[in-house]
């Protein structure tokens, strides 16, 4: 072997290795999620729980910070912000700690709102459209199918195709509506992330629970780093809670903080 | 016509309302009781007046949120069957909507109109979902 081919060698063998340490860092490397918390949210516990469950750390944020610190990622847990005086989100949105969560998403970083956050978001026009009154006036609080629109997201990426989620809902105020100019543009840039459908994954009016249009349960925005849904996937990640499909939606979002770091690197 | 005794209630009228609970000096005469009784009464007798003043140096808006006619309203829907059920006729549709009143300081309209035409869309209503109509008397 000459001394050229050697040195090829060895070259080629440190790249091999040093990818290979870099792939472990990754999966080492945990991420750090940040649960927003206002007055009367009461899903924070549960999100970090939920994050936490799959080895990742989640730390509490209160709504009077105007810094989420070193974040990968944001969660806007459910419940009731200011007790959902004058709107659902409606004054949550102008909280200090919002204005950082713009930034954050302005600068492509990773924000899931759940329940309430959802509505947090729509308020805060992070995502278009509104969430209203359930159509038959009643709070729903039961276990409920998702279909995943698409995979092509960075919080649905890891859900395989075909699966139906089984989570649970718990809301008064879920019924998606969007104007008819906006719905188009959420179907033509495939922004719908869940339907509701039932058990056998077609997409039904009894399987509605709270009359939203076309049985959205879930978007997210154009650029697709924002996402919102009215189902509870942090309720759902563990068996013993009777379902661990919502750790799928975690787990889409470290995977892609994961790639994003591998590109990085 | 304006009497001395009228002035004198004013004086207390206007002494109570600065918080002075001690009586004028030129009456330091009238007991510490009597004072309290006289500016109770005054306080009656003169109520409207300050009221009518105060009313002259602020405004009220009044501001009405209701669904927009192409969103579903559910509640308006139910409230409509209750009517229909409970016998009312020719009950063409029913929207709920909220109501809030804001009273204000200072006396221009124009100004109030504006700052709060910006706060209706922004905050007071959801304009995806809501209008409003804002009245300022």
């Amino acid at each position: 072997m000459s001394d050229s081919e050697l040195n090829l060698r060895l070259t080629i063998d440190e790249r091999v290795v040093d990818r290979r340490v870099n792939r472990q860092s990754q999966i080492v490397k945990k991420m750090n999620f940040v649960v927003l918390q206002f007055p009367a949210s009461n899903c924070d516990q549960d999100a970090v729980h939920g994050v936490r469950v799959l080895g990742h750390s989640a730390r509490l944020v209160w709504h009077k910070e105007s810094s989420l610190g070193n974040a990968d990622a944001v969660i806007v847990p459910g419940g009731f912000s200011y007790g959902d005086y004058l709107r659902c989100g409606a004054i949550a949105r102008f909280s200090p700690v919002m204005q950082a969560v713009k930034q954050f998403a302005e600068n492509g970083g990773l924000v899931l709102g759940i329940c309430n956050g959802f509505q947090v978001l729509t308020e805060a026009g992070l995502l278009p459209g509104a969430l209203m009154r359930n159509r038959d006036l009643q709070f729903h609080c039961e276990h409920i199918y998702l279909k995943t629109v698409t995979n092509e997201s960075p919080f649905t990426s890891q859900i395989p195709s075909g699966k139906i989620l089984r989570v649970p809902i718990a809301h008064g105020e879920g019924c998606y509506f969007a104007d008819e100019q906006t719905l188009a543009s959420l179907k033509a840039k495939n922004q719908i992330l869940w339907q509701y459908c039932d058990a056998s994954g077609s997409i039904t009016d009894t399987a509605n629970p709270n009359g939203a249009l076309q049985n959205i349960a879930g978007i997210c925005n154009e650029k697709r780093n924002v996402a919102g849904l009215m189902p509870h996937p942090e309720r759902a990640c563990e068996k013993s809670l009777g379902s661990d499909d919502g750790k799928l939606i975690f787990e889409s979002m470290i995977h892609a903080l994961q790639s994003r770091l591998a590109k990085a690197a | 016509m304006v009497s001395s005794n009228d002035l004198y209630f004013a004086y207390l009228t206007y002494s109570a309302v600065q918080g002075r609970w001690a009586p004028p000096a030129q009456s330091a005469k009238i007991s510490r009781q009597q004072w309290q009784i006289d500016a109770r009464l005054l306080f009656r007798r003169y109520f409207h007046l300050w009221r009518t003043a105060f009313d002259f140096f602020t405004m009220k808006a009044k501001i009405i949120v209701t669904p927009k006619k192409a969103v579903l309203d559910p509640q308006g829907k139910t409230v409509q069957t209750a009517l229909e059920h409970m016998g009312y006729r020719g009950v063409k549709a029913v929207h709920v909507g909220k109501y809030l009143e804001i009273e204000l300081d200072g006396t221009d309209k124009e100004a109030a109109r504006q700052q709060l035409n910006e706060a209706a869309h922004k905050f007071l209503s959801n304009p995806v979902i809501e209008d409003y109509k804002l009245e300022i008397e």
